[in-house]
């Protein structure tokens, strides 16, 4: 067994379920929040369920980006001298990124629904308020292919931040 | 403020939890070794005597080594190098087949640094990974040169030694040994040879959109990888000091670029 790659592996689970326990609760949270304060929403009906579970599935798909570049930070700042200091550089580094990724799922959350809105005659979340079903499912369906098509850009942002060693101009 | 406490606590139950599992990889620290880095070269016969010193990635050890390169069998290698006859005009073929001559003709001139580098291995203890991670990083510590086909006042070389007018725009491996310049398919070449004496299952990728060459390695390993034969040959940057095996340079990372130029299918 090769014992530094088991512990990579133990590193990378460790930072997925942490990362995805405390993105994941405070997204439910600002949810929850946004939705009652805003739209008077006090319990989840089916279309708001939906919709929820579409802005989670969208900042999980966003944010499951950061866990490479992450690692690929790990092996690169693990030539700093102390454990601690490099466990606080590890969590910080990793908060940097994952701020990048929520943000940018925030931001093309609010793009696509407000894009949306400005389409349709109909006011899409007085449509959601009301339980319309079908709506929410459209709603979250544009979501989703916007995280989809813009992960990859908010992933090569996160990347130029990695620390790579210095390269000469290659060429054959 | 209860909600605080709480996610400052989840914080710090995280910081622990990472501080354990570093300190666990940083228990395979080995010794660490100081020696000078030079090169005496004969002014009678040109054999050089070469000192090298150098790190691991990680800076899990610093080691210390040196060899004698002989200038005439050098010179030989040169010239089997100019001499070599190639009809292939698919461009992976072509470089393929040219790494392919250049490991075959240095048969034999590399079991010194072989042994020697197998020998640090064997006294401390290593596995097969840090032994090909040794390897690896011995290479890349020696300065990046570029090898040109034609001469090197038509480049602009940004302030790294070139060496111009050499067939195919490479050293062979002893070559390298010799002189320490190298460039990207160089270094392939020569660690291809190594690491083939020491028993590992190595690749050459070349790209010619990046217009690099790259070595692979089928270990146990994590990152970017180019399967082949149901095996997984983890990419391995070789120009530059640092570079861990899985990590493709931002400015070639494109998995799809990189085509298969020489492989054991043993």
């Amino acid at each position: 067994m090769n014992y530094n790659i088991a512990l990579l592996g133990i590193i990378e689970v460790v930072s997925a379920i942490s990362i995805g326990i405390f993105i994941l609760a405070l997204t439910y949270k600002i949810v929850q929040f946004v939705g009652e304060k805003y739209y008077g929403i006090k319990e989840f009906n089916h279309a708001y369920s939906i919709f929820t579970a579409a802005i989670i599935l969208s900042v999980g798909l966003m944010v499951s980006g950061v866990i490479q570049p992450l690692i690929s930070s790990f092996r690169l700042l693990n030539k700093e001298e102390g454990t601690l200091l490099l466990a606080f550089k590890y969590i910080g580094t990793g908060a940097v990124y994952i701020a990048i990724a929520y943000v940018a799922a925030v931001l093309i959350g609010l793009i696509s629904t407000f894009l949306y809105s400005k389409l349709t005659p109909i006011d899409e979340f007085e449509e959601i308020r009301k339980n319309n079903i079908g709506v929410a499912i459209i709603v979250s369906a544009i979501l989703i292919t916007l995280t989809m098509l813009s992960k990859s850009g908010v992933v090569m942002i996160i990347e130029a931040l990695i620390p790579y060693p210095q390269l000469p101009p290659t060429g054959f | 403020m209860k909600n605080i406490f709480r996610t400052l606590g989840y914080g710090i139950v995280i910081y622990i939890v990472f501080s354990f599992l570093i300190n666990l990889i940083k228990l395979s620290k080995r010794e660490h070794a100081y020696c000078d880095e030079y090169s005496q070269v004969n002014p009678f016969t040109k054999d050089a005597h070469h000192f090298r010193y150098w790190r691991l990635g990680d800076k899990r050890g610093d080691f210390c080594t040196d060899y004698e390169s002989i200038f005439k069998l050098s010179e030989e290698r040169s010239l089997n190098r100019t001499e070599m006859v190639l009809d292939e005009d698919d461009y992976h073929n072509f470089w393929g087949t040219v790494y392919m001559k250049l490991v075959a003709q240095s048969h034999g001139d590399l079991d010194f640094i072989a042994d020697s580098l197998l020998n640090i291995s064997t006294s401390m203890g290593m596995d097969a990974s840090t032994l090909a991670e040794l390897t690896v990083s011995f290479i890349q510590d020696i300065p990046y040169s570029y090898v040109l086909g034609d001469d090197c006042g038509n480049r602009n070389t940004q302030g790294f030694d070139c060496i111009g007018n050499q067939a195919y725009g490479i050293l062979s491996p002893y070559e390298f040994l010799h002189t320490l310049y190298g460039d990207c398919d160089t270094r392939a070449v020569l660690l291809y040879a190594i690491l083939q004496k020491m028993n590992f299952d190595p690749m050459i990728v070349v790209s010619d959109e990046y217009a690099h060459a790259m070595l692979a390695l089928n270990i146990p390993s994590s990152g970017d990888y180019i399967e082949h034969g149901k095996k997984k040959y983890y990419f391995w940057e070789t120009t530059g000091a640092g570079w861990p095996i899985g990590m493709l340079p931002p400015d070639c990372s494109n998995v799809n670029y990189w085509k298969i130029a020489l492989v054991n299918e043993l």
